[in-house]
């Protein structure tokens, strides 16, 4: 990696500086690639992309079909229980219903990757949108529009989405795709508020620039302005906000599951989608005693996960922001 | 400052108005009533389902039981045709609960105590509490000392420590704590006794806890490292002042202002964070007691749930900002 060839670096970034012109974008990948923290994380999530893509030929079984007399195995270096032996075909060992544990977690990291993106996308789209209006237009609609921000963020959001899922759980809606549809739907209703008032921020103060009104005087039209010179100046604030916001959907799927409002379990072998890390956690929490391994995986897979976006999101933020990198 | 109070709680009022609107329509949107019975088993005959109907108002339109619900009703004695008013939400009249067939009031199951024992709201509170005080009386020390440490190994491993519970979340957390220090270790047992004053009490709290303990301890490190650099810091080291004196007299007070105004988004965490902590380490609190109520669809229980939490936010919300003001004298409050 470029960390550590770069011995003689001070003088060379003088020298380019002085020679190549550098873009905002190519100095913040600059930046992230020096950092060995930001680096990590990237590869752990790409490495969990890769297991959720190839999950069908990964898994060494299907994670919902049952075998019988197969049931908590533990995972094959735990022998010293004589009334409960591994069974070599099954790494990690299996859970209550004989169901192959690894299998399971490599399916499972699909739902939490889903989970951490289509609900961050609604996010990013109502989010954006309502700040970039509220900020632009000012007046009453700017009091309206975070009137009603400030009324969303003022409810505890835990409480609001299980309360959406509780009303919603037993209609077709709440149905869909085992539940999923309508977790996205929850999350993305409530977790707007913080980027559009980040978003709302950032477009007051640049309103008020120079490029701005130039191109108002050269009468561009305000939704040209809008697009092409103020979002891509938010853009920065925007994806530090979104990688800090990905790791924490995904736990409250895993919040969600654990409380009995979340994703439902799917007895089907042909499912995309069987099963989740909540869901697996949930199963392990209940079979604590028993099967300690059935909880402590899933919870290995999720920490490292959401740690790995933790530090690539640090890494994103040194890298835009470079007023704060000192620290 | 008086002023600005009272502005603040009167916000309080429409957000709970709006709050319990939301949780009020979406309640009865909920397909299944509070009174579905098992198929299978005896059925309740219309007459006493009639009854129950009519005990909580559940035939009225939709905006009388709501405005029954949360401000007043007017009932009349049925013997002697007096008319009286009785109190809603407002005046912490919750109704009685639909699981307990209206024998009890959710007030009763909230704050009343429970055959001897202390009540659900006293559960809570003091896990919060506790929790509170363990990551700001944990977290401002170790985020002084990684500053002033500032890049050693010490610095790293509280760094470290602090992304971890910061990234993880309390139900992470809590798992991996049960999972080493009850399933593995065996120092605490899986089924708590909550006749012990404090052996419970731990795992709960550290967990409750963990969260804030690491954003206040990354903060009062990013904080103090800011405070370092100024010059009354330098001036009062050139006057040849104690190190002890200029840290805790000089650097600590501007210090923890920050981590002030972040105890108030902290206490929304802590709050909706004891629904889980509450079950997975079985606390006998209103969380456990707001998921039972989910699963049993008894309206006024979530209801009152959902509010009384609302409420207890705003009232976080509200202290921290005057704490900041009283805190520091720079900040004015129109």
């Amino acid at each position: 990696m470029a960390t550590t060839a770069r011995p003689a670096s001070a003088l060379e970034e003088l020298n380019l500086t002085a020679t190549k012109p550098r873009s905002l974008w190519g100095d913040a990948w600059r930046r992230l690639r020096r950092n060995k923290a930001a680096m990590l994380g990237i590869t752990v999530v790409l490495l969990y992309v890769l297991v959720a893509l190839a999950a069908p030929w990964l898994a060494p079984k299907n994670p919902v079909t049952q075998t019988s007399n197969n049931s908590l195995r533990p995972p094959i270096w735990v022998t010293d229980n004589p009334n409960r032996q591994p069974n070599p075909e099954h790494i990690l060992g299996t859970d209550t219903n004989g169901r192959d544990i690894l299998s399971r977690l490599i399916f499972a990291t699909r739902v939490s990757l889903i989970v951490g993106v289509v609900p961050q996308i609604i996010i990013v789209v109502i989010g954006v949108g309502i700040g970039l209006v509220a900020g632009f237009r000012g007046g009453w609609v700017d009091n309206l529009l975070m009137r009603l921000t400030e009324i969303v963020a003022s409810f505890p959001d835990l409480l609001f989405i299980i309360t959406l899922t509780v009303a919603f759980r037993e209609t077709l809606f709440g149905k869909a795709f085992n539940g999923l549809l309508l977790i996205f739907t929850a999350l993305a209703v409530v977790g707007w508020t913080s980027l559009a008032r980040l978003v709302r921020g950032q477009v007051l103060s640049l309103k008020e620039k120079e490029f701005v009104e130039a191109a108002k005087a050269l009468g561009i039209p305000t939704s040209r302005i809008l697009v092409r010179h103020i979002l891509p100046n938010t853009l920065a604030p925007i994806i530090v906000a979104v990688s800090f916001s990905i790791p924490s959907l995904i736990l409250a799927e895993a919040i969600l599951t654990f409380l009995g409002v979340g994703m439902r379990p799917s007895v089907d072998p042909a499912n995309p989608l069987p099963t989740s890390l909540g869901q697996m956690m949930t199963d392990g929490f209940n079979n604590l005693s028993s099967g300690p391994w059935m909880l402590l995986f899933p919870v290995l897979m999720l920490s490292t996960l959401v740690i790995s976006f933790t530090f690539l999101g640090d890494g994103l933020r040194d890298a835009l922001d470079p007023r704060d990198a000192g620290r | 400052m008086t002023a600005y109070i009272i502005r603040r709680i009167l916000w309080q009022i429409p957000v709970l108005v709006i709050v319990g609107l939301l949780t009020f329509g979406i309640a009865k949107m909920t397909p299944g009533g509070p009174f579905d019975t098992d198929p299978t088993r005896r059925q309740m005959s219309p007459q006493v389902e009639a009854v129950l109907r009519d005990r909580f108002g559940m035939d009225l339109p939709f905006w009388r039981q709501f405005t029954r619900y949360m401000f007043l009703d007017v009932v009349t004695d049925p013997k002697t045709g007096e008319q009286a008013i009785r109190w809603g939400a407002i005046g912490g009249n919750f109704g009685p609960t639909y699981s307990s067939r209206g024998a009890r009031t959710v007030q009763q199951e909230l704050f009343g105590d429970r055959g001897g024992k202390p009540s659900r709201f006293y559960y809570s509170a003091r896990l919060g509490v506790q929790a509170l005080l363990f990551a700001v009386l944990l977290g401002i020390p170790m985020g002084v000392l990684a500053a002033l440490k500032q890049n050693t190994w010490i610095d790293y491993l509280v760094l470290l420590t602090s992304t971890f519970f910061v990234s993880l979340s309390t139900l992470i957390v809590g798992f991996l704590l049960v999972l080493i220090f009850a399933s593995w270790l065996k120092w605490f047992t899986v089924l708590p006794n909550w006749n012990d004053p404090i052996r419970p009490w731990i795992l709960p709290t550290i967990a409750l806890g963990s969260t804030s303990l690491g954003f206040i301890t990354r903060l009062t490190r990013s904080s103090v490292l800011e405070v370092k650099r100024q010059d009354y810091v330098r001036t009062a080291q050139a006057k040849g002042l104690n190190d002890q004196v200029v840290v805790w007299r000089h650097m600590l007070k501007n210090a923890v202002l920050p981590v002030i105004t972040i105890l108030g988004p902290l206490s929304a965490a802590l709050i909706t964070g004891t629904l889980y902590t509450e079950i997975i380490f079985q606390v006998p609190g209103m969380g456990s007691l707001l998921i039972e109520a989910i699963g049993k669809r008894d309206y006024s229980m979530i209801m009152a749930g959902a509010l009384v939490f609302v409420f207890f936010l705003g009232l976080a919300n509200l202290i921290v900002d005057i704490a900041y003001g009283v805190v520091d004298p720079r900040i004015s409050y129109k």
